[in-house]
């Protein structure tokens, strides 16, 4: 019996363990048509992100996991939600 | 704003934008107040990263150098050799940071002093942004070849996408997603399951 429970407490954490693996996704910046792509491990893409966007360049993640975008051709930067909605996170010129 | 390019958090949650044509990095709290972190040793400057004492280091592509401020916006030349153009930075785990090179198609590494060496060529056109996995392996976007390669720790490359990308530029992995819910449902299910045996000797005992 105490075998058995072991087996069901490994089996979850292996079956966690491989789930967080998998959500490992990776985004790039399309300054050149105004998009932001994901790709998943397996290297598939799709578009993240497009509207808002101008010439976008630099991407990075806040802790929980919203995605902010430097866009060079309109002096802002982007906020988007996980699932990809997007806001003006900054757009004042102070330097 | 000047034409913001590199974009990176620090552990307070401030967020950190080079400005390529103002020669300045600004800093904005999570409410979006922005002021200036830096101003000074600033060549047009692209990439930004932390390192793990909470320095800051700003890749300069017109001056080919990268800068090092420390949390109070102080700078020094990091390093100045090696460097062609530089633009994405990031750092391995071990301390190492690694600068792709966009002018002369290579990515360069960098001990924590500075001391630099050649850790990828070849099949990079105008390498732009870096990023690890957690498995270690280095990915590197190319703004000519609209590619996105993967290396091994050991600097061995092959293709990892190359459709639907259009002057590849800055990348960055999403890490920090919760657990989905079949990984949240397994786990769950064990515990319930591993629960209910553990009772079940109980009520016998």
């Amino acid at each position: 019996m105490k075998s058995r429970s072991f087996s069901f407490l490994i089996f979850g954490s292996l079956l966690a363990t491989s789930a967080s693996v998998h959500a490992e996704t990776l985004f790039v910046s399309n300054p050149l048509n105004n998009t932001i792509v994901k790709f998943t491990p397996g290297g598939v893409g799709s578009v993240f992100a497009s509207a808002g966007l101008s010439t976008p360049t630099g991407i990075a993640f806040d802790s929980t996991g919203n995605l902010y975008s430097a866009n060079d051709g309109n002096n802002t930067i982007l906020k988007f939600t996980p699932s990809g909605i997007g806001s003006v996170f900054a757009s004042v010129r102070i330097g | 704003m000047d034409n913001p390019y590199g974009l990176a958090f620090d552990s307070a949650g401030n967020l950190y934008a080079a400005n390529f044509n103002a020669n300045t990095i600004e800093k904005f709290t999570p409410g979006g107040v922005g002021t200036v972190f830096a101003s000074t040793g600033l060549n047009q400057p692209t990439g930004l990263t932390f390192d793990s004492s909470g320095n800051l280091y700003a890749a300069n592509y017109g001056g080919n150098s990268i800068e090092k401020f420390t949390p109070g916006g102080v700078g020094s030349v990091f390093a100045s050799s090696g460097l062609s153009g530089p633009h994405g930075l990031v750092f391995d785990s071990a301390g190492n940071l690694y600068a792709a090179n966009a002018s002369n198609g290579t990515v360069e590494e960098f001990t924590s002093s500075g001391v630099g060496s050649l850790f990828a060529s070849g099949g990079l056109n105008q390498p732009a942004g870096l990023a690890f996995d957690s498995s270690g392996s280095l990915f590197v976007s190319t703004y000519g070849g609209n590619t996105v390669e993967e290396y091994t720790p050991g600097g061995v490359g092959s293709l990892f996408a190359n459709s639907g990308l259009n002057g590849a530029h800055f990348i960055a992995f999403n890490t920090t997603v919760s657990t989905p819910e079949p990984g949240v449902f397994g786990l769950f299910t064990g515990l319930v399951l591993s629960g209910c045996v553990f009772l079940k000797r109980r009520k016998r005992t």
